[in-house]
């Protein structure tokens, strides 16, 4: 074949001298890596963040509202009412737990004053819930009376002798009296009465009781009258011939 | 190419750190106060509903009670005093007594004060916010005989509301020397100066 013939081909000719060119793999840096996987990491923690936080609003949203309902379903009159009516049960409740019979003292005064002794002036104050205070001047015929008054009375449950005070002889002649002199000697008693000893029970529960709630008598064992008085007795049952 | 090149790598890794500065690290702490709010609000939903609940319960108690025990209720301790009732009262308990009165007022402002009630120092810790009763004060001065004097007290505690005795003076009225006609104990007739005190609400 003629060399000229060669070159004219319309074959392609491979160049047997040329190498083949081949593209070379692309280098992987575990930064590159590293980076990326950061990023779309952060990506997705916002996408969640932003989708977490969106439905944390509506539940917050959804809160207030259920608050506010049970706000708007307060009712207020009736809240005024209970309020009114607890008020009113405290207030009544205080007063009935200190009540004091007046006529309760009385009585344990009446089985605590004895034969001899007459009552000229009686003063009782309540000082608050848990203090009841008497004076009382009083009137008898001798010192040993007194004495005797005084342990009748520190005796008596009910009352407490805070001080037998102001004693005053008097040894006036007795214009009527052809005996000769008449002594009467006075003195002022000063008592306490414990509120919660003579309570005021109302009647439907005395009644209940079977009249058991009457004063006690005052139990006196172990004093002796010294001379005259010794015919002195407590008026446990006579209160109305003696003592007050 | 240029997304692998060290200028976009160091622009993405910005980018992220940016991206959780200014996103995310604020909205995790919204949603940490989101989800404390919630909580509260829940918290507070509870209570106001178990109020209402009981709230609900107590009005029905309080409808559970009867009109005769209302009645009573509020005549023993009412939401003001009429003076002049409670002085027609010890008046009328007066007559019923058999002992004479003499005379009723009743006492000052400064005596009827909430803040000025010499009875009134006691009070549970529990109920401290509950405010004591209102007193009011009357004075009255009667005559009569030591037993009808007794008589009158007694009714006087039992009125259907509170009329306590706060003081009392007894002495004979026909003046205080040592004769003994002139002492209590004869049931002459004694003269007492009374001071009544009831209460009400307000």
């Amino acid at each position: 074949m003629p060399e000229n013939q060669l070159g004219t081909s319309f074959i392609p000719k491979r160049n047997p001298k040329k190498a083949v060119k081949r593209n070379a793999p692309r280098p992987v840096f575990i930064g590159t890596i590293i980076v990326r996987i950061f990023f779309f990491s952060i990506l997705i923690a916002a996408l969640a963040v932003f989708t977490f936080e969106r439905k944390l609003q509506n539940d917050y949203a959804e809160e207030v509202r259920a608050l506010d309902s049970a706000i708007s379903s307060f009712n207020v009159e009736s809240w005024e009412s209970v309020l009114e009516i607890d008020t009113r049960l405290y207030q009544a409740k205080q007063r009935l737990q200190n009540t004091v019979s007046v006529t309760s003292i009385f009585d344990a005064i009446e089985a605590a004053t004895i034969r001899t002794v007459t009552i000229e002036n009686f003063d009782l104050e309540r000082v608050d819930n848990s203090t009841v205070t008497i004076k009382s001047e009083m009137t008898t015929d001798s010192f040993d009376s007194v004495l005797f008054q005084r342990e009748v009375l520190k005796a008596n449950d009910k009352l407490s002798v805070d001080g037998v005070n102001e004693l005053a002889l008097n040894n006036a002649a007795s214009e009527n009296n052809v005996a000769g002199n008449r002594t009467s000697v006075q003195f002022k008693a000063e008592l306490s009465v414990d509120p919660a000893k003579v309570p005021h029970i109302p009647p439907a529960e005395r009644n209940g009781l079977n009249n058991t709630e009457t004063a006690t008598p005052a139990v006196v064992e172990d004093v002796v009258p010294i001379n005259e008085s010794e015919s002195v007795e407590t008026n446990n049952d006579q209160s109305n011939q003696n003592g007050l | 190419m240029i997304f692998n090149s060290l200028f976009f790598q160091i622009l993405l890794a910005g980018l992220a750190i940016a991206i959780a500065i200014v996103y995310v690290n604020p909205s995790f702490k919204n949603i940490g106060d989101l989800q404390f709010a919630i909580a509260e609000y829940k918290k507070e939903r509870d209570n106001v509903a178990k109020f209402n609940t009981d709230l609900r319960d107590l009005a029905k108690k309080i409808n559970s009670i009867s009109e005769a025990d209302q009645q009573a209720l509020l005549k023993y301790m009412p939401d003001t005093v009429d003076e002049v009732s409670v002085s027609r009262d010890i008046f009328n308990i007066s007559l019923m007594s058999g002992v004479v009165m003499n005379d009723i007022s009743v006492s000052d402002g400064a005596t009827n004060n909430r803040n000025n009630n010499p009875v009134e120092e006691v009070v549970d810790p529990a109920d401290q916010h509950k405010t004591p009763p209102v007193p009011h004060a009357f004075s009255a001065s009667v005559t009569g005989e030591y037993e009808d004097i007794k008589n009158f007290l007694l009714l006087l505690e039992e009125s259907n509301y509170p009329l306590e005795i706060r003081n009392l003076s007894i002495s004979s009225s026909n003046g205080g020397s040592n004769q003994e006609s002139s002492t209590l104990s004869n049931n002459n007739d004694l003269s007492a100066e009374v001071e009544i005190v009831t209460y009400s609400r307000i």
